[in-house]
């Protein structure tokens, strides 16, 4: 009677040691993706600083870039407002398409070259475009891996209960992210 | 990718055993020669080949950081004196994942750059003026994505021990053969008349003994230096395979070893620091060695030039494959 009951007992303890090992585990996952997550976002945020310095800078010289401003300064908004992943991902692949097309309309303003201001302001935004899609490859990853590992069984039925949800990935347009971190000036 | 760093640590770890091995052998042989008949002699020539090889350790991780403070015309950078170069690195640390290194200039026209530290948290990544004045944004990341691969594939303690190794199986053989010429005669007259008595059997046996560990000294520097340069290479093309992986950009690596190859400036960063530039440096003529710590590098560039189906690691080893006719790189199961 007794040994039924110790070794019941000694099953439970298994069992709870078990689950608590699958949960630290997922807990581990999800504080990395919430870390790689804050690491894109300050560059995401370096950017939007950037970008009215930038305009600021410019609109003296590209009189007639207005519309393109105005595009900038809107998907620049539109951006900083977005609340999820994906919908950040979404607003920011515009605003980097735009940023790109500003980029090839300033070539026509040879007089910006002599500008440091401007210069200095090219190489951060430049650099944080950068980072950005450095940052983001890594953020894909280690989200693909906590869904992976959320997902799999019997992991799915404690991260039901333990309420851990799967994270979207930080995905831009195909076509720009294969023309990823080549940025020149 | 992160199970090659496992791979090359464990790599590194049987070459550093296997060199090792040569070496304690090697003192122990000698050890034999110089004491024959004797237990004695083979514990001490084993106990003087570690004690240089302890030694040399020691001055390597003392000295290691040091190398570059040495060079007179070497200057660490902050962000204000050159905000390219050092957003480019900051870039890469974060594609690696690797904390930032110091940065550092080196005035000379010589097209060079280096890494060094013996480990992640404490590196620096330098780079010359003359290529730095020389390449567009995209090419200096791409070259210092190789260092920062150095760095990451964890080559630069790697090849450091490794030169300790070799640097005491020379001095060790050195030691050996002079010994014979200065020290040698007087060691064979006397155990020549202490084997004198027993007939000249045993004077025959000395003599091959003689002959081989002659032949041992001469050719174990001769043996550890190929081994040495061959890995020196091959870490090399695993610098180049990381470094694309890291910047997606095989063809900015293949324009900066272009205009690299045209470098003609002699410039010396030491035998240590040489292992990691990222191509051969053009030492003194003297200095020049038929043997070389870097692939050809119009090898190097055919195989990025080659790399269109994609950027990352294993892509790499079988255009590598196609091109040298061998399949001698690690794998990756990502």
């Amino acid at each position: 009677m007794l040994t039924t009951l110790l070794i019941i007992l000694g099953i439970i303890v298994l069992l709870v040691i078990w689950i608590i090992a699958i949960y630290n585990g997922m807990v581990k996952m999800r504080n990395t993706v919430d870390k790689e997550w804050r690491n894109i976002d300050v560059q995401l945020e370096r950017r939007y600083d950037l970008i009215p310095n930038l305009i600021e800078t410019v609109k003296g010289y590209a009189k007639h870039e207005q519309e393109t401003f105005a595009r900038i300064t809107e998907y620049r908004s539109a951006a900083m407002g977005a609340k999820t992943v994906s919908e950040k991902a979404a607003a920011n692949g515009q605003l980097s398409s735009a940023l790109s097309g500003l980029r090839v309309q300033l070539e026509a303003y040879p007089d910006l070259k002599a500008n440091t201001n401007f210069l200095n302001l090219q190489e951060e935004l430049a650099s944080t475009e950068n980072k950005i899609s450095f940052s983001r490859s890594i953020y894909n990853e280690v989200v693909t891996n906590y869904n992976n590992k959320i997902q799999i069984f019997p992991n799915n039925i404690f991260a039901g209960i333990f309420n851990f949800k799967n994270r979207d990935l930080f995905e831009i347009s195909t076509q720009e992210a294969k023309s990823a971190p080549k940025v020149s000036f | 990718m992160y199970d090659l760093i496992k791979n090359n640590q464990r790599k590194s770890w049987l070459v550093f055993i296997g060199m090792g091995l040569l070496l304690i052998s090697l003192g122990g042989i000698l050890g034999y020669v110089f004491m024959p008949y004797d237990y004695q002699g083979v514990i001490t020539g084993v106990f003087i080949a570690i004690i240089i090889w302890v030694i040399q350790t020691f001055i390597a991780f003392l000295g290691g950081d040091k190398i570059i403070l040495n060079m007179a015309n070497a200057k660490a950078i902050s962000y204000d004196d050159d905000r390219e170069l050092y957003n480019i690195v900051e870039e890469l640390s974060i594609a690696s994942g690797l904390p930032m290194p110091k940065v550092y200039v080196i005035e000379t026209p010589a097209m060079n750059a280096f890494a060094t530290g013996m480990n992640p948290k404490k590196s620096i990544v330098a780079i010359t003026t003359g290529l730095r004045e020389r390449l567009t944004r995209q090419e200096i990341q791409a070259v210092m994505a190789h260092e920062m691969s150095h760095i990451y594939n964890r080559d630069v303690r790697f090849m450091t021990f490794a030169s300790i190794m070799l640097g005491t199986i020379v001095i060790i053989s050195e030691i050996a053969l002079r010994s014979m010429v200065w020290g040698g005669g007087s060691s064979s007259r006397s155990s020549g008349s202490s084997s004198g008595g027993k007939g000249g059997g045993g004077g025959i046996a000395q003599i091959l003994v003689l002959v081989v560990v002659v032949a041992l000294a001469i050719l174990a520097p001769i043996l550890a230096r190929m081994f040495y340069f061959s890995l020196s290479r091959k870490r090399e093309y695993l610098a180049d395979a990381t470094s694309v992986n890291f910047t997606r950009d095989p063809v900015s690596l293949a324009n900066a070893l272009e205009k690299i190859s045209g470098d003609n400036v002699v410039f010396d960063p030491g035998k240590m620091t040489a292992a990691m530039c990222i191509n051969k440096p053009r030492i003194k003529e003297h200095k020049e060695n038929l043997t070389s710590t870097h692939p050809p590098i119009q090898k190097r560039i055919a195989i990025l030039r080659a790399m269109s189906m994609g950027t990352d690691y294993n892509t790499y080893t079988k255009v590598y494959a196609s091109i040298m006719g061998k399949d001698d790189l690690p794998k990756s199961k990502k």
